[in-house]
């Protein structure tokens, strides 16, 4: 997310509502060089809009499909990790506070607490006082608080892949992006609450009936063979719950994009009724191919996560180099993942405009 | 009839252990005392088993005996007046009223002599006034038994098996029948009997005896039970089998038409797994643990001396059955989908087995000490496991590496002041506390007595213990005097008032100094002359001092070190023998003391405060917790952009 230039502040042209009776939510992309023309023989772009969002309107041109790549906003991709860093330590702060306060005065500090046995670990956990009560409720609080402020950022960087500037689809300022994310911020986060509870909804209908059949099973199969088709009759439930976040995922991107783009006062609930129609559409036709790039990217997002688990073991409790080593690997791999889930947004939003 | 012979896979073993006291002799055999002659046959339909047999009976003490006591501990599970059933205890297994009750119903029992017999029915009390236990019969005799005398009993009965409910019943067609037949109490030295009602909490003592017994279940049915199989028939739609065991104290079965069966030759043991289909990687995991377990408490406790172990893994349904001892047969569990690394089928199959040293070969009073087979056991199945798996012998998962040890002193540690180990099982307020405390505390305590004063002196203490009291009954006091001989009278003085006065420790670093160091300021009078120095003149280059000073809180004093740390990061130790209540330590070196800390290698695991064994010299940078906010910062980031893209 660079600034754009002064120079580059009217060549593009604004692209704004669809066209009257296209389907809702899909969003009209008008190409580079009929932007650009457009952009040449108009001198100013019209702005019935408000608002520093609307300033950036002004200038923003809906990207074509071929355009929307992750590759093409590493700036995007850097603010969302720092973004995450920053939260994450906020969110790490109360429970790194309580182990300096209990291990700090330790002439090997909290590298104790990494000793093979466990004792200093247990020792902490097992902690009767108030303390440690207080560091998991502040703990889940923060992340809470951050997940839902996290929904701007998924908006900016919605936004920001579906938008550039000029003839070559420069990317959007960081202001502009916020701004669309912040737009974006309730529908977002209604998204997020409706997909998470059909997602609940979903894995507690399975864990229902497949406890059911495990006990229905425990006596004829024996609680082994019981156990296991319990996960066999969960799993369709778990990937439908998967399938859930993906189709949500398509609705972010889509309803993000709408509010970068869109200009008028369009309420709220229209703009998610709109990014779920999109996405249901476009689940409809392309739910195989979305799955698949769903797909690729959390397995390789989660191994990641494994590598980053096994890099902290490796280290343990050894510090200085080492643990400034580990700190570095650990953030390459929050900003890889990162840089995953921006390729699954382009590949979203290219998947909402081709349907 | 044909003899039991399956031809089980060979195995040689693990290079052998070390002998702890090859000097120490065992005895070969039990006095055998009361032996049984059973004939057991189930019905896995009505869960019922009629059994009936001989007792034989002698008087092993040094007075006349008129009256004998018995076990009926499946009356336990009649109704909700039992003494088992109506205990206020929460927090351990059994808590669960069992969907079928349970009893034992005394059909027949005759005093053979000779030619005549006397019926002993109608005169034999199941009940105290005022009280429906039904566990702890008082059966009068017609005349006395002199000392060193013996008697024969005829008895019949008829047992209703409960659902499985601590230790015992069925589900569905499996079944696990302990403490199901008529038993005769501990007869003690002095003419009293030793007997007690099935608590909650309690577990069981008897005299060792020859046990015969011949069980009949249906075709199709997989018995496991104490003891070799000497014949096998199958007849008119049924199973027999007899099984011989000498030197034992108890005896116990299962049936089950779906068990599947692993066996293999394990140092001239034969052992038999006994488990549910799906259970093949346990079978495996079990049998691994005896291939390590069998050696390693041979080398330590002495050779097992029997020539079977069946190790009997329970469906999860039938849980409460898991987790328990018998002469030559041990029950585990664990559900099917744990993964290796969480070594909870490995610790439950160690420690079942280390229960046939720690109850059977060690016949202690579970009622009474429980702590004698449950904490010196606890101590083993610890020991055992780090040998075995190293510091993360409780798991090793995820990177997460936790011994055995460290979560028992762990649980252990919140529980020191509320009441003593060493207690009748059923004087123990709660579930949790008679856990914390028999299981937890003790093994924590000998641990930390072996970490104090060198793991061989312990090694070899337990060593002289068990084979001193191989087929004995031994007391507290038994174990105290074998602490004390063998590792001092320090840890036998600890050892007693931990176990008996709630003994505790807490090390602390209150105060830590660090600065130059200086020579004393003020007036001299040196050679006639008197010299003044001023305070800054008194600092001697390159040289720093300071102090710290411990205290040691509680009645237990056991040595420990103290390791001070250096702003070069030099290190020096300190040894104190732990006696008197404060310890200053002065500091001298050419760099300023940063730091100190008590007990740097974790030795005293009975401190109930490790967090307060360290400081930092005020002024002096503290190592702090940068480890602690790289991984969490990392696992937040994690979190917080969702574990998926």
């Amino acid at each position: 997310m660079t600034e754009p230039r002064d120079d580059e502040a009217t060549a593009a042209t604004d692209v704004n509502a669809p066209e009257k009776g296209a389907a809702p939510g899909a969003l009209e992309a008008t190409s580079p060089e009929a932007a650009a023309a457009e952009a040449d023989s108009a001198p100013a772009a019209t702005d019935n809009t408000t608002g520093a969002l609307s300033e950036g309107r002004a200038r923003v041109r809906a990207l074509e499909p071929r355009q929307i790549r992750a590759r093409r906003r590493p700036g995007a991709v850097l603010f969302v990790w720092a973004w995450e860093l920053l939260c994450a330590f906020f969110i790490a702060t109360p429970v790194h506070a309580f182990a300096k306060a209990v291990w700090g005065n330790h002439p090997d500090g909290d590298a104790v607490i990494f000793r093979p046995g466990g004792r200093a670990l247990l020792t902490w956990l097992g902690d009767e006082g108030p303390a440690l009560a207080v560091v998991f409720r502040t703990t889940f609080l923060l992340l809470v608080l951050f997940g839902v402020l996290g929904q701007i950022i998924t908006g900016a960087l919605a936004a920001s892949l579906a938008t550039g500037i000029g003839k070559s689809g420069r990317a959007p300022s960081m202001r502009f992006a916020l701004r669309a994310g912040g737009a974006a911020f309730f529908p977002l986060l209604a998204v997020c609450v409706i997909a998470g509870a059909f997602q609940a909804f979903l894995v507690g209908v399975g864990m229902f009936l497949s406890s059911s059949v495990d006990h229905g099973l425990q006596a004829s199969s024996g609680d082994a063979r019981a156990f296991t088709m319990r996960l066999v009759v969960l799993a369709p439930f778990v990937l439908g719950a998967l399938l859930v976040g993906v189709v949500a995922d398509l609705a972010r991107v889509a309803i993000a994009r709408d509010v970068a783009l869109a200009d008028g006062d369009v309420s709220m609930a229209r703009r998610l009724r709109d990014g779920i129609v999109a996405a249901t559409t476009t689940a409809r036709c392309a739910i195989g191919r979305a799955s698949l790039a769903w797909g690729w990217r959390a397995a390789a997002s989660l191994a990641l996560v494994w590598c980053g688990a096994l890099a902290g073991d490796a280290v343990g409790g050894r510090g200085d180099g080492a643990l400034w080593l580990l700190f570095g690997a650990h953030q390459l791999i929050v900003l890889a993942r990162a840089g995953l889930r921006a390729s699954w947004f382009a590949n979203s939003l290219r998947l909402v405009l081709d349907r | 009839v044909v003899l039991a012979t399956d031809g089980p896979q060979a195995y040689a073993g693990p290079p052998a252990a070390e002998d702890v006291a090859p000097d120490v002799p065992m005895a070969a055999h039990a006095d055998n005392v009361a032996s049984y002659t059973l004939r057991a046959r189930l019905d896995p339909v009505a869960h019922t088993v009629h059994g009936e047999g001989t007792i034989t009976w002698r008087n092993a003490s040094s007075k006349p005996i008129s009256e004998l006591w018995m076990h009926l501990y499946l009356n336990a599970f009649k109704n909700q007046s039992s003494v088992f059933m109506r205990a206020p205890i929460g927090g351990f297994r059994g808590s669960q009223i069992p969907s079928a009750w349970g009893s034992i119903d005394v059909k027949k029992l005759v005093l053979v002599d000779g030619e005549r017999r006397e019926s002993l029915l109608e005169k034999m009390e199941t009940r105290r006034p005022d009280d429906e236990d039904e566990t702890d019969a008082r059966v009068p005799l017609p005349r006395e038994v002199p000392p060193g005398s013996e008697i024969t009993l005829e008895v019949e009965w008829d047992d209703k098996m409960p659902s499985v409910v601590e230790r015992t019943g069925y589900d569905g067609s499996f079944h696990m029948i302990a403490q199901w037949f008529p038993k005769i109490a501990k007869l003690e030295r002095d003419g009293t009997f030793a007997h007690f009602p099935f608590h909650h909490l309690g577990e069981f003592y008897s005299d060792y005896g020859k046990y015969d017994v011949t069980l009949d279940v249906p075709d199709g049915f997989i018995v496991g039970a104490t003891g070799p199989v000497t014949e096998t028939k199958n007849e008119a739609g049924r199973h027999i089998e007899r099984r011989v065991q000498e030197d034992i104290h108890d005896f116990a079965w299962t049936a089950w038409d779906k068990y599947q069966t692993r066996k293999e030759n394990i140092l001239g043991v034969d052992v038999t797994v006994l488990f549910p289909p799906g259970y093949d990687d346990h079978a495996e995991r079990e049998l691994e643990t005896m291939r390590f377990a069998l050696p390693h408490y041979g080398a330590r406790y002495g050779k097992y001396p029997y020539p079977v172990l069946t190790v009997v893994h329970p469906p999860a349904t039938a849980s409460e059955a898991g987790g328990m001892e018998y002469p030559t047969l041990i029950t585990t569990g664990q559900p099917s989908w744990l993964p290796r690394g969480l070594y909870f089928p490995e610790a439950v199959t160690i420690h079942e087995f280390g229960h046939q040293y720690f109850y059977g070969l060690c016949a202690s009073n579970e009622d009474a000490w429980p702590f004698l087979d449950e904490g010196l056991n606890q101590y083993a199945e610890s020991e055992a496991m780090t040998a075995w798996k190293g510091p993360g012998s409780g798991l090793s998962f995820a990177g997460l590496r936790i011994g055995d040890i460290e979560a028992q002193a762990e649980r252990a540690r919140h529980f020191g002041h509320d009441e003593k180990i060493a207690q009748g099982a059923g004087a123990f307020a709660t579930g949790t506390s008679y856990g914390a405390l028999v299981y937890s505390r003790t093994a924590t305590l000998l641990e930390t007595l072996a970490r104090a004063y060198g793991k061989p002196k312990m090694d070899r203490a337990l060593g002289v213990y068990t084979r001193r009291f191989r087929f004995q009954h031994p007391t507290p006091s038994d174990l105290i005097a074998t602490i004390t001989s063998e590792i001092g009278p320090g840890a036998g003085e600890n050892l007693r008032a931990a176990l008996f006065d709630k003994g505790w420790v807490d090390y602390a670093l209150t105060q830590i100094s660090s600065h130059p160091s200086h020579g004393a300021a003020g007036m001299f009078d040196r050679g006639g002359k008197r010299e003044t120095i001023a305070p800054d003149k008194t600092t001697r280059p390159n040289r720093y001092g300071g102090s710290v000073l411990v205290v040691r809180r509680g009645t237990l004093r056991f040595p420990v070190e103290i390791e001070l740390v250096a702003v070069d990061g030099s290190r020096s130790r300190v040894s104190w023998d732990g006696e008197s209540e404060l310890y200053r330590i002065p500091y001298s070196g050419t760099s300023p003391l940063r730091a100190a800390v008590i007990d740097p290698d974790d030795k005293i695991l009975l401190d109930e405060r490790p967090e307060n064994n360290f400081a930092t010299a005020p002024g002096k940078d503290a190592a702090g917790a940068p480890r602690v906010l790289e991984r969490a910062t990392f696992w937040a980031a994690t979190l917080l952009g969702g574990l998926a893209p």
